[in-house]
């Protein structure tokens, strides 16, 4: 059975998820303010928004629940592709801003 | 905290937990109470009322809208617009912008989407949409 293959590009909001969950299970209003402070503020997500990625993120295989003991702070975890789907949208950001890099400095 | 500014937020999430009545019952089935919770602690954070509503209108919105479009009748309604418009086009290029036949389209249009809409909700309804959020 071949990998399955990691769902790129990524939006803002799933890549931030994404990068938000690596190393550590978190809640959701843990995820909101993680996203917030990894974006420097500009990325701010509410719950509608927050919620409605993580379904089509669990749908997709990137994360998963976690400790569900409070229905109030279900806590979400990367799955093994999610792991892999934010280090490959990790790398085709760092070539897309190299690219950037030497064409800016062309000009 | 004042006595007003207790009463104001508990409005505040009284509000929240009405607007959440817009979102599909299967989103809410699984995520309501987290999202009240959630709720809650960006209102005890918020630096102002003002602040709060800012963030959760601007999320109510586009979340709402991308629920919508992912939904069964979110599909029909965008079904229904673009048949509507080429029903329209079709009209328009056939018999031309004649006065009274326009009118015509649209009456014909309406009937099409008020028929579309009552299966729609129908189909929206059923528990086979529960797990499209």
């Amino acid at each position: 059975m071949s990998k399955p293959k990691p769902p790129l590009p990524l939006t803002p909001a799933v890549f931030h998820i994404l990068l938000a969950l690596f190393g550590k299970e978190r809640h959701g209003y843990d995820i909101m303010q993680q996203v917030k402070a990894d974006s420097g503020d500009t990325v701010k997500m509410g719950p509608g928004t927050l919620y409605g990625s993580l379904d089509r993120m669990i749908e997709a295989g990137l994360v998963a629940r976690g400790n569900m003991q409070d229905p109030r702070r279900i806590y979400y975890r990367l799955t093994a592709l999610g792991q892999t789907t934010l280090r490959a949208e990790t790398d085709r950001l760092s070539r897309v801003a190299l690219v950037a890099r030497r064409q800016l400095g062309r000009a | 905290m004042t006595r007003s500014t207790r009463q104001k937020r508990s409005r505040s999430s009284r509000l929240y937990t009405g607007l959440l009545g817009l979102y599909p019952p299967a989103f809410l089935e699984r995520h309501r109470a987290e999202m009240l919770q959630n709720f809650a602690d960006l209102e005890a954070a918020a630096p102002s009322t003002a602040a709060l509503w800012r963030l959760i209108g601007k999320d109510l919105t586009m979340s709402l809208m991308s629920q919508f479009l992912a939904s069964r009748l979110g599909r029909y309604v965008i079904g229904v617009l673009v048949a509507w418009m080429l029903f329209f086009a079709i009209g328009y290029a056939v018999r031309g912008p004649t006065p009274g036949y326009p009118v015509l389209h649209v009456f014909a249009g309406f009937l099409l989407g008020m028929l579309a809409m009552y299966i729609a909700t129908r189909f929206y309804r059923a528990p086979q949409n529960s797990s499209q959020a």
